[in-house]
């Protein structure tokens, strides 16, 4: 995603107040050797100040690409189009699709305000540098006056703050010397080094041992209560959603096909998909022996795609004549409670 | 339900269906095909060993073959038309000259002579040579009528037919290397899979040997065995030799990749699984271990390649390996290894572009296969 | 902390210096076997050779030849002499052919064959880590084929056909072969500008020849390390971190992929070193190798076996520089090596 290809003359834009960011119809482009997957296919959602939102789906259905959209740093054989508006720490709203990706602008903005943990920590610290190293870099990048002394206290702080023991020892270390968990809590202290006003967690205890997924995500509710950062967290983990997240909204093939709070999604499922993804949840009251739901069929890949909802195959409450000969529009069910499935329609 | 759901997706989309819920094999295959250079070196090779396999019914002569008046004649053109009128492929008589000045022979198309260009023929005795070295024949591929000479080539300072002496050429320079390859397989796999499946001691005083010959630098210790091959010995000898010296030296490379292999492919799960299901351990290792790295082995094994041509045509080149009247690719360029071949008789270093072709398709076919043993990159 | 780092670095050196010393041993048993391999003793093939000059032996000298390297004793007491006469004496034995101790040999040739590979190895280095770079960082482009197709190229070409090559085209195109290391007139000239600028002329095509396989090689791996290392994960922790793209590449990127490839300099000068031999030979220049092929084809063993000895012992010691400077670049190497 090298510039994304909707550029025009530079535009002003707004957002409501107490907003911090809002994604408008967005679509990614991935091209393959031979064919191209439209891996996003017109997503919108919007963030609050300090809210936490979960995104969640089977891998495959487009959320770390949405996420990676936000960033800037989808690989170069993707293609975003749409608009991505983020309010800055000056109250300045952009369009971070109009940005070029490694230009000056995106670049104070990656890291300062916008940080993002990923799935593997073991792999995403460079194996050469120690972490104080790797901490120190991400200040002395952001902070003008930040000396190396300076950038390296900041490095430590922020490692104490993540609950690393004998942190004067383990900043010398070198990230194999390091566990997973305690990589992951590294890269939560670089992330937060520069105090962001939004985190990006992609799927950030998928790699982890379930004790330690625990404490991560224990940690980055206190810190988030510590920061008030916005967090846009995805996972394919609904327990995780349901302990972490405000809002929730529910991805397939590329889509939104589902969006409210916690309390709506988990009590109050309309659309088939997400019903089925919470039925196929392992329950304390299950009968011993009882087998687990699972949705039938396969994810289809999102190659030239009909205009159709994107689940009707696999969906049991189909309509015929209807889910795979168009697209769906998107439903309010109730204030907040936005469904995309031709049932609400039906319905009224 | 899902039959009509399947129905309704498009043939495009079961393209791309196909494509991802493939074999791994037909996946490699596929991932080949598209490397056009990789396909085309295939290709090339395949023709290069068929003109190999069937060298004395191609080569217009044998090896021991030479004409004392046509020495260090250049490449014989043919022709189509014949004063304005064709003819079919022809070649002109040749009449030689000797240049007052320079007291070289030269050779000049005696326009007046015209011999035909026949195929199949048999004009040469009965049974002179044997085909696969087994079916005596008299047949070549072609011949200049009558008195006509034919040097594709050129010929050399024997008065020998050059292109003759490539195709046969072929023969040895084109299979040295596989058998070559074929023995560095074996004692690489052998070596190797008791060094990583065993491990222990055995692994310790493999690894020790690995080390002695590795710190052996190649090149010196080819020519220092090859020296060492006695003169006497006849061309079969000398050549079985030779990939003996070259696969003693190479296997150890092929033995540490067998060995990591084994070694990482041994926590495997499934390894576990065969061995406890009560597998013996030979079973294990040739149903299950092997098979999951034999893409990486043909790869390693297709780079390996190049190596040995260039090892073997070196050390022949060098006067250390095969020598006339054996013929090799090497062998045909030590005879360019003076100033004056190089600087009066051109053609005589045309060898030394099949051995380049051959070594370069090589290198594009292994690297072919080894992005296609990668499939899911 | 860094004294314990310091003592365990020392313990690994004092380790691999026993392995190595084991392993000499164990090629010197191999080299002498080579040396005898040739039907005869040497002494035999001498005098035959002598007196089919019409020269005569003395036989006192031959007596005191033959006492001197146990010829007449087992296979196993002759290796003992043969090498502790290299261990305690320094001496390599008798070249038969050139009618010197083979030490003295050595010594006149080491420095040219030194310099010419480590003139080699500079521009081996030189040459491929920077386009190795440039290929991977703005791969597919015109200059990514480009250099890909070359380095192809260049690996395809065996050493001596490029030197055949090399020369017909000086020739062609200069009228002079440029074979030797001096042309004829400056060979015995007092040192000048002149005779350097001659040196340096006609180390242009040996240097080209030995070195761009070994260039070619190394631009492609340098390529697909730093390909590897541009797609891992740690790049995209750098751009989110607001690291410039350049940045991330040259800090991360280019220094994981060049560890590898610095940390065989060890290996590659071998490989310089023994690949100058062909081509030596081709373009007769005056190093070891001519002087090893001369030696072998004339089976003289003691010759040609001290020098593949002396090369298998650079190997050795190749080796261990690059397991050293491994452990010096990769921290994770230093570890295990530290550890086991």
């Amino acid at each position: 995603m090298k510039r994304n290809k909707n550029l025009s003359a530079p535009r002003e834009y707004t957002m409501e107040p107490g907003r911090i960011l809002e994604v408008r119809d967005l679509r990614v482009d991935i091209k393959m050797d031979d064919h191209t997957l439209n891996a996003v296919r017109g997503v919108n959602f919007s963030m609050g100040k300090g809210e936490t939102l979960g995104l969640v789906g089977e891998s495959g259905c487009g959320k770390s690409v949405t996420s990676k959209a936000v960033m800037g740093i989808n690989p170069d054989n993707c293609t975003a189009f749409g608009e991505i508006l983020y309010r800055t720490k000056s109250g300045k709203v952009v369009n971070l699709l109009e940005l070029e990706h490694d230009g000056a602008e995106y670049r104070a903005i990656r890291g300062a305000e916008i940080a993002m943990i990923f799935q593997e920590p073991m792999t995403s610290f460079s194996p050469l540098y120690t972490i104080g190293n790797q901490l120190s870099e991400i200040v002395l990048l952001h902070e003008p006056g930040a000396t190396k002394s300076s950038a390296r206290a900041r490095a430590l702080e922020m490692l104490q703050k993540v609950g690393i023991a004998n942190p004067e020892k383990r900043i010398d270390q070198y990230p194999h010397e390091f566990s997973g968990g305690m990589l992951q809590r590294a890269l939560i202290a670089m992330m937060l080094c520069c105090d962001p006003d939004f985190l990006i967690a992609d799927e950030p205890t998928t790699a982890l041992d379930v004790t330690i997924q625990a404490q991560i995500l224990e940690l980055m509710k206190s810190l988030q209560k510590e920061f008030g950062t916005s967090i846009l967290f995805i996972t394919h983990d609904l327990g995780t959603v349901a302990s972490m997240c405000d809002n929730v909204a529910v991805m397939y093939l590329g889509q939104i096909v589902e969006y409210g709070s916690v309390r709506q999604i988990f009590h109050d499922p309309r659309h088939p998909y997400t019903k089925g993804l919470l039925r196929s949840l392992p329950k304390m009251d299950q009968d011993r022996g009882e087998k687990l739901y699972v949705i039938d069929g396969v994810v289809p890949l999102p190659v030239n795609l009909p205009p159709s909802c994107g689940f009707h195959d696999r969906c049991l409450n189909r309509i015929d004549g209807m889910c795979e000969c168009r697209d769906i529009e998107t439903y309010t069910a109730e204030p907040g409670h936005l469904v995309r499935c031709a049932l609400m329609e039906k319905e009224g | 339900m899902k039959k009509v759901a399947a129905d309704s997706r498009s043939t495009e989309q079961k393209k791309t269906d196909k494509y991802y819920y493939a074999s791994q094999w037909s996946l490699m295959l596929r991932k080949f095909r598209k490397h056009k250079l990789a396909m085309a070196s295939t290709y090339l090779l395949l023709f290069f060993y068929l003109v190999a396999i069937f060298g004395n019914f191609i080569a217009p002569q044998g090896t021991e073959q030479y004409d004392g008046s046509y020495v260090n004649c250049p490449p014989t053109s043919v022709h189509w038309f014949h004063q304005g009128k064709l003819v079919g492929p022809f070649v002109y008589g040749i009449t030689t000259t000797r240049n007052q000045e320079t007291f070289m022979l030269e050779f000049v198309e005696d326009t007046e002579q015209v011999y035909r260009i026949r195929f199949f023929t048999g004009g040469a005795p009965e049974g002179a040579y044997k085909l696969f070295g087994l079916i005596p024949s008299n047949r070549h591929l072609f011949e200049a009528e009558g008195d006509g000479r034919i040097f594709l080539f050129g010929t050399d300072s024997m008065g020998r037919d050059l292109f003759s002496r490539v195709v046969l050429g072929a023969q040895i320079s084109l299979f040295i290397p596989i058998v070559g390859m074929l023995l560095t397989l074996v004692l690489g796999l052998i070596m190797g899979s008791l060094a990583g499946y065993v491990g222990g001691w055995v692994d310790t005083v493999i690894q020790r040997l690995v080390e002695v010959v590795r710190s052996f630098p190649q090149v010196p210790l080819w020519m220092a065995l090859s020296a060492a091959i006695p003169k006497t010995l006849k061309p079969a000898q000398v050549f079985m030799l030779m990939t003996l010296i070259l696969s003693l030296i190479s296997w150890p490379d092929l033995s540490r990749v067998v060995r990591s292999k084994f070694i990482s492919v041994k926590k495997d799960d499934y390894i576990m699984a065969a061995r406890i299901s009560g597998a013996p351990p030979v079973k294990i290792i040739t149903r299950h271990m092997i098979p999951s790295f034999t893409s990486y082995i043909i790869v390693n094994m297709t780079m390996a390649i190049p190596g040995l041509i260039i090892g073997e045509t070196t050390l022949s080149f060098l006067g250390l390996g095969l020598r006339s009247p054996a013929t090799s690719w090497g062998v045909l360029l030590q005879e360019t290894n003076k100033l004056e071949t190089i600087m009066f008789y051109g053609w005589r270093l045309i060898p030394m572009l099949f051995v380049f072709l051959t070594v370069l398709a090589f290198n594009f076919m292994g690297d072919g296969l080894r992005d296609a043993a990668d499939p899911y990159k | 902390m860094k004294k314990l780092a310091e003592n365990q670095m020392v313990r690994f050196v004092i380790r691999k210096l026993c392995i190595m010393f084991l392993t000499v041993m164990l090629i010197s048993l191999a080299v002498f076997y080579i040396i005898t391999l040739p039907p005869g003793d040497f002494l035999t093939r001498y005098i035959g050779r002598m007196t089919a000059a019409g020269e005569t032996v003395d036989p006192v000298m031959i007596e005191n030849l033959r006492s001197q390297y146990a010829l007449d004793r087992p296979f196993i007491v002759q290796y003992w002499r043969w090498v502790s006469n290299i261990l305690f004496h320094g001496d390599f034995g008798y070249s038969f052919s050139l009618s010197m101790p083979v030490t003295t040999v050595i010594r006149a040739y080491i420095v040219p064959t030194m310099a010419l590979s480590l003139a080699t190895m500079l521009f081996t280095y030189l040459v491929s880590i920077p386009i190795g770079i440039y290929s991977a960082v703005r791969q597919y482009s015109v200059g990514d084929y480009l250099f890909t197709t070359i380095g192809f190229l260049g690996q395809a070409i065996p050493n001596f056909l490029m030197a055949i090559l090399l020369m017909f085209l000086s020739f062609k195109l200069t009228g002079d072969t440029m074979l030797g290391l001096f042309s004829p007139g400056m060979q015995n000239a007092p040192w000048s500008w002149a005779k350097a600028a001659d040196l340096l002329k006609h180390c242009v095509i040996p240097v080209i020849v030995i070195g761009t396989g070994n260039t070619c090689g190394l631009m492609r791996t340098m390529r697909s390390q730093m390909l590897d290392e541009l797609s891992k994960n740690y790049v995209m922790t750098g751009k989110a971190k607001g690291m410039r793209a350049a940045a991330i590449r040259y800090k991360y990127c280019v220094r994981a992929a060049v560890n590898p490839i610095v940390s065989s300099i060890g290996w590659s000068l071998v490989g310089i070193f023994t690949g100058s031999t062909i081509t030596a030979i081709v373009l007769n220049l005056p190093s070891m190798g001519t002087v090893m092929y001369e030696a072998l084809i004339d089976q003289d063993m003691y010759l040609a076996g001290s020098w593949l000895f002396l090369m298998a012992i650079v190997t050795v010691i190749g080796t261990l520089i690059s397991d050293i400077l491994l452990a010096w670049l990769d921290p994770k190497a230093r570890k295990e090596y530290l550890k086991g």
